[in-house]
């Protein structure tokens, strides 16, 4: 089952449902993902990768992929290594209770599909973690490569990339990297106090070449950025993102910052996420349209040219309808699935039509600018950004939170509606312990309580937070996958 | 025909299949799978690496969701221990093992076997047995046979 994922942005995403229990361990777990590569040159770059993705350059894909499978066991390890010695339970155990918790674990078929015995000697030996390079610091030193060869390549030509990695793999792999440095390191341990073995050690012990131990983040990628010397691929993300880092330039080996996350504590950096299907099995005192989910689609046409079974799905109500529609013009034979602003705004007066109410379901806020003739249908767009990094966002895209309301979905979970003035909606998902935060916005009083959300509540919107968060498409793949507009 | 003949013509297919199927193709995986095999490394580190790669071609798929690393590990099992019935029964004999032997006899079976659990693409399910099997003959049938029952105790030797 799926706990959490980590896609090289700048939170962790973590399933909603967890108990207390498991939520931890998901964070712990995903946290040690963000880490590795916020504080490792290789995964800065992987980061980068992934922003200018985002950014719409999908050329970059198999690279990035290519460079994910190069560190995957690696940040597999740390993750695991990770859950078991933050764990208080099991460092306070004796040798003996610590070999019979990891025989358990070496069940698992993780164990061994991300090589995790070449760590069992490590976590059994408790000197390991007196030093102050074990846990984190072993395993950011894998990553720890220099990347400048990576950054001055075509980053749309995987083919050139994975061979160059595979002439160096012990320069530029840090799956390849990982064992020779457990082996420098448990050769230390042999030999030396823990409390000596620092990184600098390790390192040379080892005999890898590594990115100077000094460099600063932000110092050595401006440093590139100025050499001229980048792919044009890389560079325009590079710049984008030195013009908006406005976190410390922190080194990439300092033992304090290793286990925040940019800055961030771990709980900041979480948010929930829905990875298993559970908004839509949920019954609710509200009319439920099926099949397909509630799926209804509104047929821009006289009833009868529409297919008996699809009246039952297309009648306008009279009362608002909890349904996530799509638009089917079935007089001219067009299906609006992924409809597009501007086919919608075409439709403008043929929405009235419906009597329900009507929410605009928008993937990116900054489009509302092109739905100006919409007759006033409010939009409704979701946004999964830890709580510290929203207001940021939401400011940028042009969206000035008024009011809030905030509804308790389960233990761990709260949703989250934010109104502008217009009566547009912005959804988000948050974890309890950032109630605090919006109680703290209430307080400043710049942001009101908003009225309860009609005579429904927030349930009135489960079709459409189902549609908009029961994203079974794993590793980053964007909601706006569903369909790019979908309207309540 | 001897292993390294039989186990070359292995790897041409494998190789053809992973052309057809890059998405079924861990790079660095494959890469260590050389370098552990001129190193002369363990039999337990090379069946790890076997077992990652057989994971990787039956998870063909988006992103690096291990969902499914569970089930596979429990089909890598099933097909080593076909595999290893093969090479401990009676009818096997080392010198008769020929190219022909593994394409129709060994891979099959088992690929059937697999598929029909798995509801695999057979393309799928053999090329991830040939790999599998492909390994067991660079390690020496001989030597992987004592290393599984090494394992598996409950085997009769």
């Amino acid at each position: 089952m799926t706990t959490g994922n980590y896609v090289y942005d700048n939170f962790v995403r973590i399933d909603c449902g967890l108990s207390p229990q498991e939520l931890w361990t998901s964070i712990v777990h995903e946290t040690a993902h963000f880490t590795l590569a916020k504080q490792s040159s290789y995964g800065l770059f992987c980061f980068f990768l992934q922003q200018d993705m985002k950014a719409g350059n999908e050329e970059c894909e198999p690279v990035l992929r290519l460079l994910d499978q190069a560190v995957e066991r690696t940040s597999e390890c740390y993750a695991r290594t990770m859950e078991l010695l933050l764990d208080a339970s099991f460092t306070a155990l004796s040798p003996g209770e610590r070999a019979r918790v990891v025989e358990e674990r070496r069940a698992q078929p993780y164990w061994s599909r991300y090589r995790m015995d070449l760590l069992e000697p490590l976590l059994l030996n408790p000197d390991s973690a007196k030093a102050p390079v074990f846990p984190h610091l072993l395993f950011i030193l894998a990553a720890h490569v220099d990347t400048r060869p990576l950054f001055h390549r075509d980053v749309s030509d995987s083919a050139a990339i994975r061979a160059m990695m595979l002439q160096n793999p012990l320069g530029l792999c840090p799956d390849r990297r990982l064992p020779v440095l457990i082996q420098a390191f448990t050769r230390l341990l042999d030999t030396a106090a823990p409390a000596q073995i620092t990184c600098e050690r390790v390192m040379e012990e080892s005999g890898l070449t590594f990115l100077d131990s000094g460099s600063r983040q932000k110092t050595f990628l401006r440093k590139l950025w100025e050499e001229g010397k980048l792919s044009p691929g890389i560079r325009a993300p590079l710049e984008r993102n030195l013009a908006v880092w406005e976190w410390e330039d922190i080194c990439f080996l300092d033992p304090k910052v290793v286990s925040l996350a940019f800055g961030m504590s771990i709980t900041d950096a979480a948010i929930p996420y829905t990875l298993q299907p559970r908004f839509s099995q949920q019954v609710l005192d509200l009319p439920a349209f099926k099949p397909a989910r509630n799926v209804v689609s509104i047929m821009l046409n006289a009833a009868d040219s529409v297919l008996p079974h699809s009246q039952l799905h297309a009648a306008p109500s009279q009362w608002a309808c909890p349904a996530v529609l799509q638009f089917w013009d079935t007089w001219n034979g067009i299906r609006y699935q992924p409809a597009l602003v501007e086919d919608v705004r075409k439709l403008g007066p043929v929405l009235e039509l419906y009597q329900g109410a009507l929410y605009f379901y928008l993937d990116d806020y900054s489009s509302i600018r092109k739905t100006a003739a919409l007759n006033g249908i409010p939009a409704f767009f979701r946004v999964d950004l830890p709580w510290n990094q929203m207001e940021d966002e939401l400011c940028r895209r042009g969206f000035r939170v008024r009011s809030m309301l905030l509804q308790k979905y389960s233990e761990s979970v709260f949703f989250c509606f934010r109104f502008n003035e217009a009566g547009n909606a912005a959804f988000s998902m948050h974890f309890h312990w950032e109630l605090q935060k919006a109680f703290q916005d209430f307080c400043v009083g710049n942001i009101v309580p908003a009225a309860s959300y009609g005579s429904f509540g927030w349930k009135r919107f489960r079709d459409l937070i189902a549609a908009v968060t029961e994203d079974q498409n794993y590793a980053g793949l964007s909601y706006s996958d569903f369909c790019a507009l979908r309207l309540l | 025909m001897t292993h390294q003949e039989v186990s070359a013509q292995l790897d041409m297919e494998l190789e053809s299949f992973f052309q057809a199927h890059p998405e079924c193709c861990h790079p660095f995986l494959m890469d260590e799978r050389q370098t552990l095999l001129d190193s002369r490394a363990d039999v337990s580190s090379l069946d790890m690496n076997a077992f990652a790669l057989f994971d990787e071609i039956l998870s063909c798929r988006m992103g690096f969701n291990r969902d499914d690393s569970q089930e596979n590990k429990t089909h890598y099992n099933a097909v080593c221990h076909q595999i290893y019935l093969f090479f401990t029964s009676d009818e096997y004999r080392e010198e008769k093992l020929t190219a022909a032997v593994v394409k129709e006899m060994v891979i099959p079976m088992a690929a059937v076997s697999l598929s029909e659990t798995t509801r695999l693409d057979p393309v799928l399910a053999c090329a991830a047995i040939s790999l599998t099997l492909n390994t067991i003959l660079k390690i020496g049938v001989r030597a992987w046979c004592e290393y599984y029952r090494n394992k598996h105790p409950e085997l009769k030797p």
